[in-house]
């Protein structure tokens, strides 16, 4: 491998004025991270419209410090406030907010920066490594190879994700259809444009994701006044001694290579990795350690499992075009905005925004674990600021950006719109996640398949000749049939129906570790714990 | 947990830290009813469009070939919510607090819609002044301040600083 455009890469990245970008991507990222009810998707869709005017290089290493920003700011109120940014933080919240009780918030939030730096740093590392090989070996893809891996993308976002099943198929499906609105790219017929000129070039992905994960986590969050939840606790700067620090290394070790691997995987990397590895250092550290009780092997673990997952879910989106998740889909969408088009070819003919893009993500994380530990004073702050305060001025954030997404008010109103719809979603238990994912590759898919019907001239067999499209077909088939297979044979077995193991591809997935709906340990006892009021985040 | 909808959910149904679902009241079963029967209307109104722009053939796919597929999918999902209405237990109760949603929404729109006519410094500070203290309780002494200061922040980075051309009155 060259590593002459990676050195090359660096350069442009450390520049001063590049450098300054990053930690102001950070700052804001936490800044707004830490606000309840906003997680990382819905933190950078907010932020999105700050790198609109700027070049791309530094507008993506700003990304990139929204980015790691935004994931801890999720961590720091997972600590302080037992309020996960997203579900993988809320393994955090497991041993962090106990830390914190104890006076130890300051070691929690410490431990979890410097784990999410060594998660980060490994995952992107060996993304350096590989993802010039993956990309390669995808430009082989064709039409067929393309439409069967969006596909099962998009069912596998929505079999791992919140809820129940048939409402995630439906949010996918309505994202599906949503992507066909605007004009034909065949054909060049205009469809469900209802005569508006404003929608002949279809909707627009950043509005859509302001509304659905922003606006809608606020709008959710004002119908659930505070209080009742989880006391709020300080942190001092007390950093991790080296004891904590030999205590940290394993678990960091562990992590690390779990969460990588994990992450690959479409839908629920992150989560379940933190899980698996809050398992694995739950079962290895038995004895006098205090899990449950404070034990800062449950933050490092579980902090360097999805970051690192975080991270490397970054390699579908960078080698194949195809987002994992919904934050990966927000920053699909960001870097479209930039005129970056993620995919196998990005790294042959444009290796400087390809390496800009990875380079970016080692000073955003090293950014973030210089500035970690000296905010925690401007967390608290911002935690004890109230709600119906900050809300409001969110909203107006959003408002503005909308706008000068086309200078007009119509992406403002598309905001709205979607904003009720999300907030109409998470009342009725639809998740969001698969609509976003699915309206972002819809066009993408569409395109694929009909490109695939033209080249099979209607005859779908023909895929049969075609053995990487047939693979993933025969996945899709297995992801979407297995569970019902297994419950039905299960229910003639007279087992209860709803066994957790026969939640299908998630927990398949995992291997041997516990997989999602499989981890007894911390997601039963945070179930017990919950606070009464906190919002769930995206 | 969400009883007995667990047969079909993923993961991220259990409750975690902060999620809070655990505690909200349970809507009955009308509502995934109308859940479905909102799913099913929406691929109904679809297909009906897309057999309109053209179904074409699987050689030769029109317009109306994928939205056709997609809204059948939509169709058959809404029916099966319908048909399953009385086995999930995943939707919230709707509460007297909605309201408050339905008076926040009103106020975006309505602050959006003045911001072309009045410029948005207005618009804007009325919105906050009255989200923090019709909706969020805030007194007048402390919205009033924070409103103004937040405008003129915002004036000063998206307008003077980011030269965003939002329409403005000063």
């Amino acid at each position: 491998m060259d590593f002459t455009p990676v050195l090359e890469g660096f350069a442009v990245v450390f520049e001063p004025q590049n450098l300054l970008f990053c930690l102001l991507g950070v700052v804001v990222g936490m800044v707004i991270g830490v606000l309840p009810g906003l997680g990382p998707a819905a933190t950078i869709a907010i932020l999105l419209p700050l790198t609109y005017g700027m070049d791309a290089v530094p507008s993506i290493i700003m990304l990139a410090g929204i980015f790691y920003g935004a994931i801890y700011g999720g961590t720091v109120t997972a600590v302080l406030l037992k309020l996960p940014g997203e579900t993988s933080s809320a393994i955090t919240a497991l041993e962090g907010y106990p830390m914190a009780r104890k006076g130890e918030g300051g070691k929690a939030l410490g431990a979890g920066a410097i784990a999410s730096f060594a998660g980060g740093t490994v995952a992107i590392v060996v993304l350096t490594l590989i993802a010039p090989v993956i990309a390669d070996f995808a430009l082989a893809f064709g039409p067929p190879e393309y439409a069967a891996l969006t596909l099962l993308g998009i069912l596998l976002v929505a079999t791992i994700s919140n809820g129940t099943k048939s409402k995630a198929f439906a949010a996918a499906a309505a994202g599906l259809l949503l992507a066909t609105v605007g004009r034909d790219g065949f054909t060049g017929e205009l469809r469900y444009t209802a005569g508006s000129l404003e929608l002949t070039d279809g909707l627009q992905f950043v509005p859509i994701a302001m509304g659905v994960f922003g606006l809608a986590e606020i709008l959710y969050g004002l119908e659930r006044r505070r209080g009742g939840g989880a006391a709020l606790m300080t942190a001092d700067k007390i950093l991790p001694t080296r004891a904590d620090m030999k205590r940290m290394a394993g678990p960091i070790a562990r992590g690390g290579v779990l969460g990588f691997f994990l992450g690959l995987l479409p839908g629920g990397g992150a989560t379940v990795s933190a899980m698996a590895s809050y398992g694995i250092e739950k079962r290895l550290n038995k004895g006098p350690t205090r899990f449950g009780q404070g034990a800062i092997q449950g933050v490092a673990g579980p902090e360097t499992a999805n970051n690192a997952a975080a991270t490397s879910s970054f390699i579908p989106l960078l080698t194949l075009g195809i987002p994992a998740n919904a934050t990966m889909a927000v920053m699909f969408g960001a870097l479209l905005i930039q005129g970056i088009t993620p995919g196998p070819q990005l790294v042959a003919t444009d290796p400087d925004l390809f390496w800009g893009v990875v380079n970016s993500m080692y000073i955003g994380n090293l950014v973030l674990l210089v500035l970690a530990i000296p905010l925690i004073g401007v967390f608290v702050r911002i935690l004890h600021v109230r709600q119906s305060i900050l809300s409001p001025i969110v909203v107006l954030i959003v408002c503005i950006g909308a706008y000068t997404i086309g200078n007009r008010i119509f992406e403002v109103m598309v905001v709205v719109v979607f904003g009720v719809l999300g907030y109409l979603m998470k009342k009725n238990g639809f998740d969001p996640a698969p609509l976003i994912l699915a309206f972002v590759l819809g066009s993408l898919l569409e395109d694929n398949v009909r490109r695939s019907l033209l080249m099979f001239g209607g005859d779908a067999g023909q895929v049969a000749g075609r053995p990487i499209a047939l693979t993933l077909l025969v996945v899709f088939a297995v992801v979407l049939l297995a569970p019902i297979a297994l419950r039905i044979a299960r229910s003639r077995h007279g087992g209860p129906p709803g066994a957790p193991s026969a939640e299908g591809p998630g927990a398949a997935a995992t291997g041997p570790e516990p997989g999602p709906g499989q981890s007894p340990g911390p997601v039963e006892s945070s179930a017990r714990e919950a606070p009464a009021d906190g919002p769930s985040r995206t | 947990m969400t009883g007995a909808a667990d047969d079909t959910a993923g993961p991220g149904t259990e409750a975690v830290p902060g999620d809070g679902s655990d505690t909200a009241a349970r809507a009955g079963r009308v509502r995934h009813l109308v859940c479905g029967a909102a799913v099913a209307a929406l691929g109904a109104g679809a297909l009906v469009v897309a057999l309109d722009l053209g179904f074409g053939s699987l050689s030769q796919p029109g317009s109306g070939t994928w939205p056709s597929i997609v809204s059948t999918v939509l169709v058959v999902l809404g029916l099966f919510i319908m048909v399953r209405s009385g086995h999930y237990a995943d939707a919230e109760r709707l509460t007297k607090d909605g309201l408050r949603v339905a008076a926040a929404v009103a106020g975006i729109a309505g602050a959006a819609a003045l911001i072309p006519l009045i410029g948005f410094e207005i618009p804007s500070f009325v919105l906050l002044v009255a989200w923090m203290s019709a909706l969020g309780g805030e007194r007048l002494r402390l919205s009033v301040p924070l409103a103004a200061a937040a405008v003129a922040v915002f004036y000063a980075v998206f307008v003077s600083a980011l030269a965003v051309p939002l329409p403005r009155l000063f």
